[in-house]
């Protein structure tokens, strides 16, 4: 069980992470969602015993890690954000460099890095040179030199930035897999998504605090009293977004990528006045969406900003 | 430790070119700007035959310091006409003439030693002719047994000496030069690892920060010296120049010069946060710690105050003259004690503050997610 209790961390006057708790129980999958600069990683770096919170403490196992990180260190993998890899090596010889810093020598080594290559599906470029990877062969070596001495907790931070949808798809397969095997996931990410498919358990963060956290059910609970209609039009016009507010002023109205979002109660049903109002306002609607709410629906709820903003 | 070795040597397997191009370079700018020459002075010499001229040219052939060739009177003139940048030395019966376009410190030593050669054969020429040839012999053995004065060597103050080994000048110039930027790219992996999160991987695998860092330091300080005896085994072994008898003072100095240029590396390495702002860094203070610090020219011939005050930010400064010290001035170890101990003293003082601020500035990494 890793457990954070009152985590804060301030760098000279910046206060990046302030009173976090969180709580991992053997064998969750727990995502930590938010936006660029919510404190995400420098709150995985202090439960992987990386940096000293400025106060607070981490817990595995109901001991202070501040005191004893070995215990932790020992069970613990890490997917850093970059791509910590020697570009110069191959697969096979960076598997062999982490194995060997991690004690696995002779038989035990070169069994553990085949079998982590099958697993990350780089068995047959085992020998190619890091440097000549493309974006999604390295994440998926970086993730499995985190897993070369089998460690029954994995913090992952935003191990899908930069690829491709194939490698992405195949990453996020690789960990459901992890999960269902029975490993205690931390994953970090800005991608709501990711964390809806991969996590039971979510906390959700921004401007260095936990805004909230439960599962995936209980966060959406909180924004379930609300629908959001996704407009398409050949022109949106400014008038139309102003008679839409007139009309629905509780609504939250907000234009991204040329696509009108609506958020508001689900009790009211405006599709026949929104046309209406489009009509009025000589705007032709081609296509018009009624969502339940999401994750990036709940942040929004939560800090009135999107989650990638 | 061993794991970063390994991961470095694996490196450097695969990409020598470091390595390779800033020894080759060392030993091309070296040669090439030392003449393609070891130390010792060629000197054209022709002589008019007679006993003494001959018995004087034999003397001479046993200095070390002298490449000579012998020539006819008519060649030497011919040839001294065409190559001005050459010394001549006609010697006669009782006199000799040195040919040679300037009045330089190698044409009065030259001429000195010439002088001495002609007073000794003159004296033994004296007795043998009186007393015998068995006099002179007796003469000879109670000179070397008893000599006449005591001489006691110590050294002047070095304003108010100069000596010039154009040889040694290059020789020890570049190779204090170039390895200025093997060392710091080999430093740099310390930025690049923290850069990358390797570092981090690291420190999670339950590795110490002082294994990270001496694993690092060690293997850099490693290379340097590697390139730096390199140079030095193959100048004096394979192209034969002459240090003075210096050689493993030469050697020790190199090594403690290393260690110098490996902590100035990493203090640059704690001031920047990309590689390549390091690597700008470093070249611009390379190629300017060499002109302040004495190895593209000797500094005895500067004449700005301003360039000589300057001399004792350059790390190149102390290796230069603890270099010519102890072999073309024929200093102990003891006589550039100052130069060691400062290089030491500089490499403890910059690896301390280099790796506090690279640790503050680990934290600085966390804090710029």
């Amino acid at each position: 069980m890793l457990q954070a209790i009152d985590l804060h961390k301030k760098f000279k006057t910046k206060e990046a992470v302030h009173k976090v708790n969180m709580l991992l129980e053997a064998g969750e999958s727990v995502g930590l969602l938010g936006p660029n600069g919510a404190g995400k990683s420098t709150t995985i770096s202090m439960l992987s015993s990386l940096i000293m919170p400025t106060s607070g403490e981490v817990l595995w196992n109901n001991v202070s890690i501040n005191k004893n990180p070995e215990a932790l260190r020992k069970t613990l993998g890490v997917v850093p954000q970059e791509i910590a890899l020697y570009p110069e090596l191959s697969a096979k010889e960076n598997l062999h460099f982490f194995g060997r810093i991690y004690g696995l020598k002779g038989q035990l080594l070169v069994e553990r890095t085949e079998e982590i290559l099958r697993k990350i599906g780089l068995s047959d470029r085992k020998n190619d040179i890091v440097k000549t990877f493309s974006g999604g062969m390295k994440r998926r070596l970086n993730i499995g030199a985190a897993l070369l001495h089998n460690p029954s907790i994995l913090i992952m931070d935003e191990p899908t930035v930069g690829i491709d949808p194939q490698s992405r798809a195949y990453i996020l397969d690789t960990v459901k897999q992890l999960v269902e095997e029975g490993m205690t996931l931390l994953y970090t990410s800005h991608y709501m998504e990711e964390v809806e498919l991969l996590c039971d358990k979510i906390y959700i963060m921004d401007q260095g605090e936990i805004i909230a956290h439960g599962t995936k059910e209980t966060l959406k609970s909180l924004v379930s009293d609300n629908q959001t209609i996704e407009l398409k039009a050949h022109v949106l016009s400014k008038g139309f977004e102003a008679a839409l507010k007139k009309h629905f002023p509780t609504a939250n109205i907000r234009k991204e990528d040329e696509i009108l979002l609506i958020t508001m109660p689900q009790n009211e049903e405006p599709l026949a006045t929104i046309f209406a109002i489009a009509a009025e306002n000589a705007v032709t609607i081609t296509s018009a969406i009624v969502k339940v709410p999401s994750l990036e629906d709940v942040f929004l709820h939560l800090t009135g900003r999107a989650l990638r903003d | 430790m061993k794991g970063i070795w390994l991961a470095r040597l694996q490196n450097l397997k695969r990409k020598p070119l470091v390595l390779i191009s800033m020894t080759v370079m060392t030993v091309i700018f070296a040669y090439v700007l030392s003449g393609g020459v070891g130390s010792s002075v060629t000197l054209l010499v022709a002589t008019d035959d007679t006993d003494m001229s001959n018995k004087a040219l034999e003397r001479l052939q046993h200095i070390d310091d002298y490449s000579i060739t012998v020539l006819t009177e008519a060649e030497l003139q011919e040839v001294m006409k065409e190559k001005r940048d050459k010394i001549g030395l006609q010697l006669y019966e009782k006199t000799y003439s040195v040919l040679a376009d300037t009045e330089s410190d190698i044409v009065r030593m030259l001429s000195l030693e010439v002088v001495t050669i002609y007073n000794e054969l003159s004296f033994q020429e004296q007795i043998v002719t009186n007393a015998g040839e068995s006099k002179w012999e007796e003469v000879e053995n109670s000179m070397v047994e008893e000599p006449s004065f005591l001489l006691e060597k110590s050294s002047m103050d070095e304003s108010q000496v100069f000596r010039y080994d154009g040889a040694l000048q290059s020789l020890f110039g570049f190779m204090l030069y170039f390895v200025f930027y093997t060392i710091s790219i080999n430093v740099q992996f310390i930025l690049e690892d923290k850069r990358t999160g390797i570092w981090n991987r690291l420190k999670l695998a339950s590795i110490s920060r002082f294994q990270l860092y001496f694993g690092h330091l060690s293997f850099s300080y490693l290379i340097g010296l590697i390139q730096m005896l390199l140079v030095i085994f193959l100048f004096r072994f394979i192209i034969g120049t002459n240090m003075y008898g210096g050689f493993w003072k030469v050697v020790v100095i190199s090594s403690v010069y290393v260690l110098l240029v490996m902590a100035f590396s990493l203090f640059i390495i704690s001031l920047v946060k990309t590689v390549s702002q390091s690597s700008v860094i470093i070249s611009l203070l390379a190629v300017a710690f060499a002109m302040i610090g004495g190895a593209y020219w000797p500094l005895e011939i500067v004449q700005s105050e301003g360039l000589l005050a300057m001399k004792w930010i350059s790390p190149i400064y102390y290796g230069m003259e603890a270099l010519k010290r102890v072999t073309i001035y024929g200093e102990t170890l003891g006589g550039v004690f100052s130069y060691i101990s400062m290089m030491i003293l500089l490499a403890i003082l910059l690896i301390v503050i280099g790796i506090t601020l690279l640790e503050k500035r680990t934290e600085r990494y966390h804090s710029s997610e």
